[in-house]
This record gives C-alpha cells, sequence and structure tokens, in this order.
C-alpha cells in the first residue's frame, strides 16, 4: 500500500524537477503540526525547545505561488502517517498555504459560468478546449475530472455557483475555477481519505491528477488553479 | 438536454443487477442513490453495480457507491462492481477505493 505522504508526494513530481506544488506540500507537512507530532513522546518543555529549534523555510508560501522553483536539497518528510491525527488536534497556523494571491488569468482566457445544471456542459467545454490543444485522450479525462470536483466543491461550499478560465501557457493548460467559498484547512487535500471515507476526496484527486495545483483563498473567495503539461 | 445518466435495473433469481450507463455526477448521484434505496432491490441476495457503460464518475458519484454498498451490507446483501471506463477505473485507483471494492469481470459472475 503506498504510503499516504509518499503518495501525495509523487503527484506533484513530473519529469526531472520539483515543482512549487511539491515544495509547497513540504512546507504544510513540516509546519507546526508536523512538529508538534515529532515530539508526542517527549516532554512539554522539550517539545517547545524542538520548535524553536527548527529550521523554518527562509520564505513565505505566498513568494512560492505562480512560479516554477528551483530544486533544492528537501528534508525528510517526518511523521507522516501522524498527520491525520496532528490535523484534529493541533491548530496548524505557521503554513498558510492559501493566503497567496494568484496574478489575474489572461484576457484572452476562455471563460464559462456555471451552476449545479452545468456540470456536463462544463465537462464538455473542457473536453473540447483541451482536445484543440492537442492534450492527449487520457491527460484531457484527468483534466476533466480535476474541473469537475473543483466545480462540485464551489457549487456545494462555495456560494453554489462559479466561473471556470481556461488558457494555454507555453506547454502548459491552465483550468481555474473561481467562487466565493473560503477554504481554511491548511491539509485539505493532501492527506488521502480513507478507503471507506464517504467525502472528503475531491481536492486529493485534482492533485494527484494535474501537475501543478495552485490554489488562493480568501474571505473573498477563492480560486484554484489546476495545470496539465501537454506531453 | 439528454438525460446523462441512465438505470436499468435487471432482477435475475436472487440477483439485482443496477446498470449504469452515462456519466454520475452531483447532478444525478441521487437518481442511483433512490434506484439502491427502492424496494425492488431488497430482496435480492445479491447487489451487483455495472459500471460498463458508466463513461464518468467523479469523487460525488463514488460516494453514492460506496453508501450503497454500506446499505447492502447492513441488508445483509452481497455487493459487487464491474469495471468502468478508463476515467472510472482511474478515479477508483487513485483514490485507493478500487481495490477495497468486490469486482467481477461480468455482472453475472459468481461471487466466491
Amino acid at each position: 500500500m503506498t504510503h499516504p505522504g509518499e503518495a501525495a508526494r509523487s503527484g506533484h513530481v513530473h519529469g526531472n524537477g520539483h515543482t512549487a506544488g511539491v515544495f509547497r506540500h513540504e512546507v504544510i507537512l513540516q509546519g507546526d503540526g508536523a512538529a508538534g507530532f515529532v515530539s508526542q513522546t517527549a516532554p512539554v518543555a522539550e517539545q517547545a525547545r524542538e520548535r524553536t529549534r527548527r529550521p523554518r523555510y527562509p520564505c513565505d508560501v505566498e513568494e512560492l505561488e505562480g512560479e516554477l522553483i528551483e530544486p533544492r536539497p528537501m528534508q525528510p518528510l517526518v511523521a507522516m502517517a501522524g498527520i491525520s491525527m496532528i490535523a484534529g488536534s493541533y491548530n496548524i497556523q505557521a503554513a498558510r498555504p492559501f493566503d497567496g494571491r494568484l496574478d489575474p488569468a489572461p484576457e484572452h482566457a476562455e471563460s464559462m459560468r456555471f451552476d449545479e445544471s452545468g456540470l456536463p456542459a462544463l465537462r464538455r467545454a473542457v473536453t473540447v478546449w483541451a482536445d484543440s490543444n492537442c492534450l492527449g485522450r487520457e491527460s484531457i479525462e484527468e483534466l476533466v475530472l480535476a474541473v469537475d470536483e473543483i466545480a462540485t466543491n464551489s457549487i456545494r461550499y462555495g456560494g453554489g455557483e462559479g466561473m471556470l478560465r481556461m488558457w494555454r501557457a507555453g506547454e502548459m493548460l491552465l483550468c481555474e475555477v473561481a467562487d466565493r467559498g473560503h477554504m481554511k484547512d491548511p491539509l485539505l487535500g493532501r492527506v488521502r481519505p480513507g478507503a471507506d471515507a464517504l467525502s472528503g476526496r475531491g481536492l486529493w484527486i485534482v492533485n494527484h491528477l494535474c501537475d501543478l495545483v495552485q490554489i488562493s483563498s480568501s474571505a473573498q473567495g477563492s480560486q484554484v488553479r489546476m495545470h496539465k503539461k501537454l506531453a | 438536454m439528454e438525460e446523462p445518466l441512465t438505470i436499468n435495473l435487471r432482477l435475475d433469481n436472487e440477483r439485482a443487477v443496477v446498470e449504469m450507463e452515462g456519466e454520475l455526477d452531483m447532478a444525478n448521484a441521487p437518481l442511483l442513490q433512490a434506484k439502491i434505496e427502492g424496494e425492488e432491490l431488497a430482496a435480492a441476495k445479491t447487489v451487483v453495480l455495472d459500471l460498463q457503460r458508466l463513461s464518468f464518475l467523479d469523487s460525488t458519484g463514488l460516494r453514492v457507491i460506496l453508501a450503497a454498498r454500506e446499505l447492502c451490507w447492513r441488508r445483509g446483501q452481497e455487493f459487487a462492481v464491474t469495471p468502468g471506463s478508463q476515467q472510472v477505473q482511474r478515479l477508483l485507483s487513485v483514490t485507493g477505493v478500487g481495490e477495497h471494492l468486490r469486482t467481477i469481470a461480468e455482472p453475472g459472475e459468481m461471487l466466491v
């Protein structure tokens, strides 16, 4: 069985480089939550020291948004197995993965408004657009599923409707879903739900199917930007 | 507009086969749920969800499939699915649910 953390990481690694997505995953999982887990068996004072000693990434997550970053040496992922437990018992504030702002979608992006009756049409539109950009069949299916999952979340949690924008940037196809929802859980989509879980799979799936997923979310609304590489 | 999901129920001896054709998403997941909860299915010993003609499945549809399995188990029924399209199988594999779903090649296949 795949280790949940490993699966999440590998979902972001394509070709020879690490994307901002991988780096962000590390930042989230090595935030206060991971530190809390490491020291669970240690005395309280030791826990506090452990946290202050713990190296921090020099930049805020915000700076990572919108660009691919150079590969850099990574610390080993620690305490991955305990993350779901941590999510329940610690308030993780250190890594605020959704606070960053994304550059606006370009003017020439194709746009389409959707609501609960529009999911089939939305899937057709993504299929036709991705096909016209020569994305392979399997990748089209993955992108369509990813957009469908996020759009479903918009309908369910993001005010009942949303806006899809699609554009091409070099060898990357981008689909962005914007709505009025506000995502607050930093581990959203990072921990695989159990095989019997009845919900919580949408963003997990999207993280796996796309080459990069960028999320910006605030009280004003959310944007989820999905990147899919052309071949 | 064309109905994106058609559900047919076939009762054969003690087996109920729920055949789905089209797309199973948020909009039509309640159709499946109603079918599963319906009286016609309750007497069957075995329930098979036939996914062979299901072209699209997302996590909302998957949730209904898992809820259907729960209900069948509670009723003391056997539950199985047939493999769906490439997209359906991809979803089952990414979520890790596929390996926990009892899968048979054809809806009439014996459960061992």
